[in-house]
C-alpha cells in the first residue's frame, strides 16, 4: 500500500475500496436500467476503439497540459473521433489524461517523446499538438512529414522562421494545417463578424476595436513533488528547470508571454474584421509585478490598419495583475457598436447609434434578436434611482448561442476538412499573418518607439 | 515543526455557487498554496462539465435532449449520474436529481410552498424520475426516456446541485493524494466536509485522537450532549430546513418532505454523504435507520421534528470509536467549528 493511500482509523473501510466498490455497483444498476430502455430508439453506439468504419479518425495528442485536456474534453463530443496516442514528457500528465480516456472507452497508449508515438502509431489519421510554443513546428512539421493531418494550438511559435517552416512543410507534404484560433469556427463570431458586420454593414465604417483579457494575480504553477521531472529528463527536452517547464508561458525561449497567450486570439479579429493586416504598431508594457519572470505582465498596445476606407484602429490590453472586465472584444463604428465574447455573459449584443439606419429589417430576418424595452427609471422606498431593468435601451442581442465547449466548432471545421467535406478556417498562412501581427506587440515594447509593418512581412 | 510549516493553511475559492475551503496540515506553506491552486483549477474544471447553469456543461446538454436521443458524457457526469442512480435505487427513490419540475410547480417564485390540484402533481410527476434518464456503461451515453404523463416529448431536468459539490470534493482528495498531502479538509461551503488525516493540536485534535474534530449541528447538538465529531478518511454533509419552513420536497410523494429538521450523513465519500443528506431530511427515521444497517460504512444524524432531539443511526456511528466519526464529550474547546445554523439556511460554516 502507497504511504498516500488514505484509509480509516480502523482500516477496514477505506475510501478508495469503497469508491471501486461503489463504481461496480453503479455499473450493473445501470445495465439494468438499460433493460428499462427497451422502448427507446437505440443511438448509434460510438466507436471507439474497435475496428474503424468510414468516418472515424483514429486521432493522437501531444501535450497534455490545461490545453491538451481542453481540447481532448471538446473532441470527445465529436462523433468519429477515438483517441488513440497521447504524448507528454511528463509522466503526471500522461497518467491523468491517460487513464481518463481509457476509463472512457478509448484504447489509447501512453508516450513520452512524439518521435517514439509517430514510429509506432502507423494508422493515424491526425495529430492534435497543444505543447509549448517553442516545439509546435518541430512536432506540427514531423508530423506532416510522418502524413497526419495537424491541428496545431496558436501561437504557431514563438519564433517566426519557425512559424514559416510550418506553412512551407504544409504545401509539400500537402497534410491539413489547422492552427488553434477557435474564434474563426464559433457560429457566433461567424455571424457577428461575416454577416452583420461585413455583409450587412450595420456597424457602417467600423473607426476602432478594442479587446482585452485581464487576469488576477496568480502564483505560479507548481506540481506535485513526486511527479517532479528529473534533471536529465528536463535536459533531454530542453528545460531549464521544472519551474520553467510548469510555468513556461512566462519565459522568452519557450512562449511568448501573456500578450501572445491571451492577445493572439483577440489580435486575430482585427484583421477578420477589416480585411487587411495592420500597417503600423505602437505598445507599452513590462516586467512591472511578478519578481523572477520574463515576460511583460501588462501589455497595452495600439494596431493601425490602412484600409481602403481610412485609417482605422485597434487597442489591446491584456493585465495579469487584475481581472476587471475580463476577455471581451469590440467593434466601434459610425453606425454602433458591437460587444462579444467567447463567454455569451460577457459580451452578446449591438448598440445602434441614435442616427443609424434603421435595424429593423435585421431583426425580421432573424439575424438580430429585438430590443429589449428602454429603460423605465422607478423609485423605491431608500433608493433614489432603482435600475433595476431587463435591458439596456438599444443594445441589440445576437441571435446565436454556441451550445457546445467553444473549442469544438474549430475542431470539427478540421475533422471535417480531414474527411474531405470542409476547407479549413484557420490554416497555416492566416495564423501566419496572425503571429506576424502579435509577435511584433513584443517587439515594439522592447523598442519603445512606433513600428511598421510592410505587407510581404506577412506572406510565406 | 520548523517555521516553514505553519500549523495549517487556509485556501477559498468561489466556485459552484459557494466557497470551497481548503485547510491543510503540515505542509509547507508555498507547496500547499499551489497544491490548493491545482484543486481550485480541478473544481473550476468539474463546474464546467456538471453546471446546469452552464449553457455547454454535459448536465445542459442533457437537458436539452429530446426524448429518444442520446448523448456521450464525459466520465465525471457519467459518474455522478452512476452515483445519483445508486442512492436514488438505495434510498426508494428519496434522492432524485430530476425532482427540478416539480419543485417549481410547489413553490412560488420567494420558495413558498403552494397549493397545487392533483392533477398539476400528477403531470408534474409523470416527468420526473431518475428512470427517464438509461445510463449505458459501455460508451458512456446517456439516453432520455419520454414521459409518462400526457406530454411524453418533456425534456429532463437533471440538477446535480445535491451531489456535485461532494463529488467535486473527492476528486479534490485524489488530485491531492498525487500530491501527498495526507491531512487535509476540504469543504464546499461547509454543507459537505471531507477530512482526510489527521488536522494535529491547531484543528484541535492531539495525536490519540486522529482525524479533524468538526462542531456540528449547534443546539441542537448541545441540547443532545453532543456536539463534536472526529472525522478522518470520512465525509460529512448536513441538509437542514429554514426558518419560514421546509424547502425539501419528497420526491417519493411530490410533496414537502416533514420527517426531520436537520440531517446528516458520514460516508467514505463526499458525493455520497452530500446525497444522502438530502435523502435523509425526508426519509423517516425508521427508514435512515435501515440504510445506515444495510451500509454500514454510512453513520446519520437526525433532528427529529417531533421530539427535536438529534439521534444518530447506525450501528457504527455510536458505539464503535473505530469508525471515522464519533461523538466526543461536550464543552471541549479548540475544535475547528462547523457552526451549522439550521434555523437560518441549512449551511455550516466552519469558523
Amino acid at each position: 500500500m502507497s504511504s498516500n493511500e488514505m484509509k480509516n482509523v480502523d482500516g477496514k473501510v477505506d475510501r478508495r475500496t469503497f469508491l471501486q466498490s461503489a463504481a461496480v455497483a453503479g455499473a450493473s444498476l445501470a445495465l439494468s436500467g438499460n433493460a428499462l430502455a427497451q422502448a427507446v430508439a437505440q443511438p448509434a453506439k460510438p466507436n471507439l476503439a474497435g475496428p474503424k468504419g468510414i468516418d472515424d479518425l483514429n486521432v493522437g495528442v501531444i501535450g497534455l497540459g490545461a490545453q491538451g485536456q481542453v481540447l481532448i474534453e471538446a473532441a470527445s463530443g465529436i462523433p468519429g473521433v477515438r483517441f488513440k496516442a497521447v504524448c507528454d514528457i511528463w509522466e503526471y500528465h500522461q497518467k491523468l489524461v491517460g487513464g481518463r480516456l481509457r476509463k472512457t472507452g478509448y484504447d489509447v497508449k501512453t508516450y513520452e517523446d512524439y518521435r517514439e508515438l509517430l514510429a509506432q502509431e502507423k494508422d493515424l489519421d491526425a495529430v492534435i499538438v497543444a505543447t509549448p510554443d517553442w516545439m509546435h513546428a518541430e512536432i506540427a512539421n514531423a508530423c506532416m512529414e510522418a502524413g497526419k493531418h495537424v491541428y496545431c494550438e496558436k501561437e504557431m511559435s514563438n519564433s517566426l522562421e519557425k512559424a514559416r517552416s510550418m506553412v512551407m512543410t504544409q504545401r509539400k507534404t500537402g497534410k491539413l494545417l489547422q492552427i488553434g484560433h477557435q474564434r474563426r469556427s464559433n457560429p457566433r463570431y461567424i455571424h457577428a463578424i461575416d454577416r452583420l458586420i461585413r455583409e450587412a454593414n450595420i456597424l457602417g465604417r467600423v473607426t476602432h476595436a478594442y479587446g482585452q483579457w485581464n487576469r488576477s494575480i496568480a502564483d505560479s504553477l507548481g506540481w506535485p513533488k513526486k511527479y517532479a521531472i528529473d534533471q536529465a529528463k528536463l535536459d533531454k527536452y530542453g528545460y531549464v528547470s521544472m519551474d520553467q517547464f510548469r510555468n513556461w508561458r512566462w519565459y522568452k525561449k519557450y512562449g511568448g508571454g501573456p500578450i501572445v497567450d491571451l492577445g493572439s486570439h483577440q489580435i486575430d479579429l482585427f484583421s477578420w474584421i477589416w480585411g487587411c493586416n495592420p500597417s503600423a504598431i505602437v505598445a507599452m508594457g513590462g516586467m512591472d509585478y511578478y519578481k523572477g519572470r520574463e515576460w511583460y505582465d501588462n501589455v497595452m498596445t495600439i494596431y493601425e490598419f490602412n484600409t481602403p476606407e481610412g485609417t482605422n484602429r485597434a487597442y489591446y490590453q491584456v493585465l495579469t495583475t487584475t481581472k476587471r472586465g475580463g476577455f471581451y472584444e469590440q467593434f466601434m463604428g459610425v453606425n454602433g457598436a458591437l460587444t462579444i465574447s467567447e463567454v455569451a455573459a460577457r459580451g452578446d449584443t449591438v448598440e445602434r447609434e441614435a442616427h443609424a439606419p434603421s435595424w429593423d429589417e435585421y431583426a425580421k430576418k432573424g439575424w438580430l434578436k429585438p430590443v429589449k424595452e428602454a429603460i423605465k427609471p422607478t423609485t423605491t422606498r431608500n433608493v433614489a434611482v432603482d435600475v433595476r431593468v431587463t435591458a439596456e435601451a438599444g443594445k441589440w442581442p445576437l441571435p446565436i448561442e454556441l451550445l457546445k465547449p467553444a473549442h469544438q466548432p474549430h475542431l470539427e471545421n478540421f475533422f471535417d476538412a480531414v474527411r474531405g467535406r470542409a476547407k479549413l478556417n484557420c490554416p497555416g498562412e492566416v495564423a501566419y499573418e496572425t503571429a506576424v501581427a502579435v509577435l511584433k506587440a513584443n517587439d515594439a515594447v522592447a523598442a519603445g518607439r512606433k513600428l511598421e509593418f510592410k505587407p510581404e512581412e506577412f506572406k510565406v | 515543526m520548523t517555521p516553514d510549516v505553519p500549523p495549517l493553511c487556509r485556501f477559498a475559492h468561489e466556485a459552484m455557487t459557494t466557497v470551497f475551503e481548503v485547510v491543510v496540515a503540515g505542509q509547507e506553506e508555498t507547496y500547499a498554496r499551489q497544491a490548493s491552486a491545482a484543486v481550485f483549477r480541478e473544481i473550476d474544471r468539474l463546474e464546467g462539465l456538471l453546471s446546469r447553469f452552464q449553457p455547454v456543461s454535459d448536465i445542459a446538454q442533457i437537458n436539452r435532449l429530446r426524448p429518444g436521443e442520446s448523448l456521450r458524457v464525459c466520465l465525471e457526469a457519467f459518474e455522478c449520474l452512476q452515483l445519483a442512480a445508486q442512492v436514488h435505487a438505495d434510498t426508494g427513490g428519496a434522492f432524485d436529481v430530476t425532482v427540478g419540475p416539480l419543485m417549481n410547480l410547489m413553490r412560488d417564485a420567494k420558495g413558498n410552498w403552494q397549493r397545487v390540484t392533483d392533477a398539476e402533481l400528477a403531470a408534474a410527476r409523470a416527468v420526473v424520475g431518475m428512470e427517464r434518464l438509461v445510463l449505458n456503461p459501455q460508451d458512456f451515453t446517456v439516453t432520455i426516456r419520454p414521459a409518462t404523463g400526457a406530454d411524453p416529448a418533456t425534456n429532463v431536468e437533471v440538477d446535480l446541485g445535491a451531489i456535485g459539490k461532494g463529488y467535486a470534493l473527492d476528486k479534490a482528495a485524489e488530485l491531492l493524494a498525487d500530491w501527498e498531502i495526507p491531512d487535509v479538509l476540504l469543504h464546499s461551503g461547509t454543507s459537505s466536509v471531507l477530512a482526510l488525516g489527521h488536522g494535529g493540536d491547531a484543528a484541535g485534535c492531539p495525536a490519540d485522537q486522529r482525524g479533524w474534530r468538526l462542531g456540528v449541528a449547534g443546539d441542537w447538538s448541545r441540547q443532545a450532549g453532543f456536539d463534536t465529531v472526529l472525522l478522518s478518511g470520512a465525509a460529512l454533509s448536513g441538509s437542514g430546513t429554514e426558518v419560514k419552513g421546509q424547502h425539501v420536497l419528497d420526491p417519493r410523494t411530490g410533496r414537502p418532505a416533514s420527517n426531520h429538521l436537520a440531517a446528516w450523513a458520514i460516508a467514505p465519500s463526499a458525493a455520497l454523504s452530500d446525497a444522502l443528506s438530502t435523502a435523509f431530511m425526508v426519509m423517516t427515521t425508521a427508514e435512515v435507520n435501515a440504510y445506515c444497517r444495510s451500509h454500514v460504512e454510512v453513520a446519520a444524524l437526525v433532528v427529529e421534528k417531533r421530539r427535536g432531539l438529534l439521534r444518530m443511526l447506525g450501528d457504527k456511528a455510536t458505539a464503535t470509536p473505530a469508525f471515522a466519526a464519533r461523538a466526543v464529550p461536550p464543552g471541549e474547546s479548540n475544535a475547528l467549528r462547523l457552526e451549522q445554523n439550521i434555523a437560518s439556511d441549512g449551511k455550516t460554516s466552519v469558523g
